[in-house]
């Protein structure tokens, strides 16, 4: 909360002239890069935590952090099974589709696909829009985009929903397991073509990607050679014909299986070994130190920033080799490190930012399926619809990738503040946030957006330029501030967490 | 300052602030050939280069077909395209110099070649060493092979170096939803799905007065995202006086509706409109065909059939104006000689590149310094060589054709091996 003081000379900054701005603005860009870190200087531990564990603040996480702190957030967050969901769980009722397993979904849609991928994305948003294990749900995503399939390349769209149902559980899990969920998963051995691959010419697509992007890295210290063997190794992981899909759909074929002896990074698989080829070489890729490196880096990359150190990286990667990479315990190590606490701010990803714009509005949702197709277009016109991205590595991590599209996220806060039929913006609950500061002034009320969206009070540039576009919208304090609220999710503090 | 006490129904409103999003589309004004501006922007050092990418590493020895080359119908027994003399096969390869031949479902193409607008270059791509798309992909549109080291991408490189005092906010387009790493760093250079949508929402004046608060705020934003809005806001001013939505492309041509076609007609619009843009990238993705492939039909068949309906309506539209574009089709890698199990291709080493241009040196349809598919000239025993770096065609293409003649800084540590293809 904003004392008088500093809420006073802030009032006495908005009177500045738009000369005036345009000096300050001049000084802040002739700084030295770097030394303006709009979103983060002076953001508030709790803020931070928020931002970085959460798909964003909403007015009901807002006072329940400030009001159980910040070690009592963080271990809430770490516990997920502490917290119900249900809630969460009684929007998922609006999806009954998605309930069901894959095999019984293919033989009712087999013919309408999109039906179910639309019903699946609406089940995936909901658990992120509304689940209070939220650091849970971002795991959930994060091996979701480590394990990424496309759900646009044949039947994946079905497959996906039991992949979806495997990864959940483990995501808090250690490495081998959610490794051993993705191998097993129809969705995974359909996508890269393992479901078809046999002993006479072993396809070499999932073997090539197991130790590229799921395990060791590119550089992990793997060869062609050992990417053939690999891919003899799961020669007969498949799935059923499509006439026969029901229940489990992974099906081991040991008549396609290579019975051979196969040499894996030095480490010999005896011949006839038949499935257990597979679950060594997940065995020998889940502890070795080029996988704990490569799992380290992309989840400090998730966490902390685009360039995380090599001395983090490391310290995870021994965290890793110790736990045998446990998810929880490598989620504390980064929340012990400085470098999570001094993090430089990380540019939201187009799905991300969708996300936080949702929850930062409580937006309250009238009609849920005409609600998933705005949200879908939403998401396709900022570039990040989950699991639409056609290659394995999926949707890029890194901030540099997303800045060029900042239109369609400006017009995405445009169409959000407007209520429609199918969707409205949560102003009660806003409105009660302000009351309970005390704020009365469209001053104080701007400077309030600024604590509550960005966890720190505004700088004077951006209080001056927020206030003065307050006055040209006509109405009373309620446009006004509405407006406000409006340019602060699309400043550039809001495009990063 | 007031101190009513407001109650929550009276804070907020329901009231629609920024209403009236179609209501910006009356006043734009007929479709022209070019833009209404005093003086149009172009680009003063040649041709628009216009690079497709086709992600996923294409199966170029389905595309531009070595009929001529017995060993070819040996490794792909099932694969393989019929000779353009088989004539027990309804769909079979068409002739391009009694040697190559081009996939049917590429048949829009051939007029092209035979009016020697298009060359395939064969046995092309880049040396690096990798068989990851992502690696590959990120070394040839860098344009360093095996080094990490240059952070811009090549066409970034070429629009930062062309020196051309090309002012337009719009030099660069990366269509869909982010650039891709051949424009990192590019100067005035924005991503765009669509022409139509490249506005601010809502009512005019309010987006005029949004727009400027905007650019306040992200004038302290860290300098790469201050640059994008930047870009963002002056590429608004001039997109917006294009009227896309009466574009009605010339010499009857006819583009499908696919993402794909769609960027390539928006692409010529924007040419027509004369706003000064120099270089638009398109991807078109789904290449990794590991399996079920295809052969004269099929899954690779659809792909070459949304390529080749693409280029031949862009070419067709534009025409005269072919003679001031230069488009290059690539990919990062060809794939393996031999046909997998599955009736697909694993991950291989060189490939083909297309370019379709009016402005040609060489004259016969494929440039290729042929060694063969036999096992003693393959790279690594199992994939086709490498005879020609796809640098040489894309430095000799940025001398020749768009007046860049720091081609040692676009790709460094190499010396360009020029191959006469343009004039």
């Amino acid at each position: 909360m904003i004392d008088r003081r500093s809420f006073m000379k802030m009032l006495g900054a908005s009177g500045i002239s738009a000369l005036n701005i345009s000096q300050i603005s001049q000084a802040l860009f002739t700084a030295p890069r770097g030394a303006f870190l709009p979103s983060t200087i002076g953001r508030d531990n709790v803020a931070h935590v928020i931002s970085r564990l959460t798909y964003g603040v909403t007015p009901q996480l807002y006072s329940h952090a400030q009001a159980i702190g910040i070690e009592a957030f963080i271990e809430e967050q770490l516990n997920p099974t502490t917290l119900s969901d249900a809630d969460m769980e009684a929007r998922l009722d609006d999806f009954p589709i998605v309930q069901q397993s894959s095999a019984a979904i293919f033989a009712e849609y087999e013919k309408d696909q999109n039906v179910v991928v639309r019903e699946f994305l609406g089940a995936w948003t909901t658990n992120i829009r509304y689940s209070e294990r939220q650091l849970y749900q971002r795991m959930v995503e994060f091996w979701s985009d480590h394990f990424h399939v496309y759900i646009r390349k044949g039947i994946v769209g079905f497959l996906k929903i039991d992949d979806d149902r495997a990864i959940r559980p483990v995501s808090f899990g250690k490495f081998r397991d959610i490794l051993g969920a993705s191998a097993k998963s129809p969705a995974m051995l359909f996508y890269l073509d393992n479901a078809q691959s046999q002993d006479r010419a072993p396809n070499e697509n999932y073997g090539r990607e197991l130790l590229e992007l799921h395990t060791l890295g590119v550089n992990g210290g793997y060869t062609e050679n050992d990417v053939k063997e690999v891919a003899r190794a799961f020669t007969g992981w498949s799935i059923p014909q499509r006439e026969e899909f029901s229940g489990d759909l992974f099906l081991y074929r040991p008549r396609a299986h290579d019975d051979g002896e196969k040499v894996v990074l030095g480490n010999i698989l005896p011949a006839n070994n038949g499935i257990q080829d597979g679950e060594m070489v997940l065995d020998i890729l889940a502890q070795h130190p080029s996988t704990a490196h490569f799992i380290s880096k992309k989840l400090a990359r998730r966490f902390v920033s685009d360039n995380p150190s090599d001395a983090l990286i490391a310290q995870l990667a021994g965290v890793f080799m110790e736990t045998s990479g446990d998810s929880v315990s490598l989620l504390r190590a980064i929340l012990d490190s400085d470098e999570f606490w001094n993090a430089p701010p990380k540019f939201k990803r187009p799905f991300d930012y969708t996300m936080s714009l949702l929850r930062a509005l409580d937006m309250q949702v009238t009609n849920t399926q005409q609600f998933g197709r705005f949200l879908i277009g939403m998401l396709e016109s900022l570039g990040q619809i989950p699991f639409m991205w056609a290659a394995p590595n999926g949707y890029p991590d890194i901030g540099a990738y997303w800045m060029n599209n900042l239109l369609p996220r400006w017009n995405a806060v445009l169409s959000m503040m407007n209520p429609t039929r199918i969707y409205t913006p949560n102003f009660d609950a806003l409105s009660d946030l302000v009351t309970a500061t005390g704020a009365t002034s469209i001053e104080d009320i701007i400077a309030f957006w600024g604590t509550y969206l960005f966890g720190r009070t505004l700088t004077d540039a951006e209080f001056s330029t927020i206030y003065d576009f307050s006055l040209t919208i006509s109405g009373d304090i309620p446009e006004r501030a509405t407006a406000a609220f409006a340019l602060c999710l699309a400043t550039p503090a809001f495009q990063y967490r | 300052m007031m101190n009513k006490k407001y109650t929550r129904r009276e804070l907020f409103t329901q009231n629609r602030v920024f209403d009236n999003l179609a209501s910006a589309q009356a006043t734009i004004p007929h479709w022209m050939p070019r833009l209404a501006f005093a003086q149009p922007y172009n680009n003063p050092a040649g041709d628009v280069l216009v690079v497709v990418f086709l992600r996923g590493g294409a199966d170029s020895l389905n595309m531009i077909i070595p009929h001529g080359d017995e060993r070819y119908y040996e490794v792909r027994p099932r694969l393989a395209i019929p000779r353009p003399d088989d004539n027990s096969q309804p769909l079979k390869t068409l002739d391009l110099d009694g040697f190559f031949g081009i996939h049917p479902a590429l048949s829009p193409l051939l007029p092209i070649f035979n009016a020697g607008q298009m060359k395939a270059v064969h046995g092309t791509g880049s040396p690096h060493d990798t068989r990851s798309h992502f690696e590959a992909m990120d070394f040839m549109e860098r344009g360093t092979p095996n080094s990490f080291s240059v952070t811009s991408g090549w066409v970034g490189r070429h629009l930062a170096t062309v020196n051309n005092g090309n002012t337009s906010p719009v030099r660069g387009v990366g269509w869909g939803t982010a650039i891709p790493t051949s424009l990192l760093t590019a100067p005035s250079t924005i991503a765009m799905k669509s022409i139509v949508d490249y506005h601010l929402n809502g009512d005019t004046q309010l987006a005029e007065r949004l727009m400027r608060s905007l650019m306040s705020l992200y004038t302290v934003a860290d300098a790469p995202l201050m640059a994008s809005a930047q870009a963002t806001q002056a590429a608004i001013e001039v997109i917006q006086q294009v009227d896309y939505a009466t574009y009605i492309p010339q010499n009857n041509a006819e583009y499908p509706e696919t993402d794909f076609a769609l960027a390539l007609r928006q692409t010529a619009a924007l040419i027509r409109a004369q706003v000064g843009l120099e270089v638009a990238c398109v991807d078109l993705g789904g290449w990794d065909t590991h399996a079920n492939q295809g052969g004269a039909e099929g899954q690779q068949a659809r792909l070459m059939t949304d390529l080749a309906n693409g280029l031949a309506a862009f070419h067709q539209d534009l025409g005269m104006d072919m003679s001031r574009v230069s488009m290059v089709v690539m990919s990062e890698f060809g794939r393996r000689v031999s046909e997998n199990a599955n009736f697909g291709t694993d991950h291989g080493h060189g490939g083909a590149v297309l370019v379709m241009g009016d402005n040609f040196d060489f004259t016969a349809p494929v440039l290729a310094d042929w060694v063969g598919l036999n096992p003693d000239v393959l790279a690594d025993n199992e994939d086709l060589a490498i005879t020609i770096d796809y640098r040489d065609i894309l430095g000799e293409l940025l001398m020749k054709r768009l007046g860049n003649t720091n081609t040692a800084d676009i790709f460094p540590d190499y010396n360009l091996q020029l191959q006469n293809l343009f004039r």
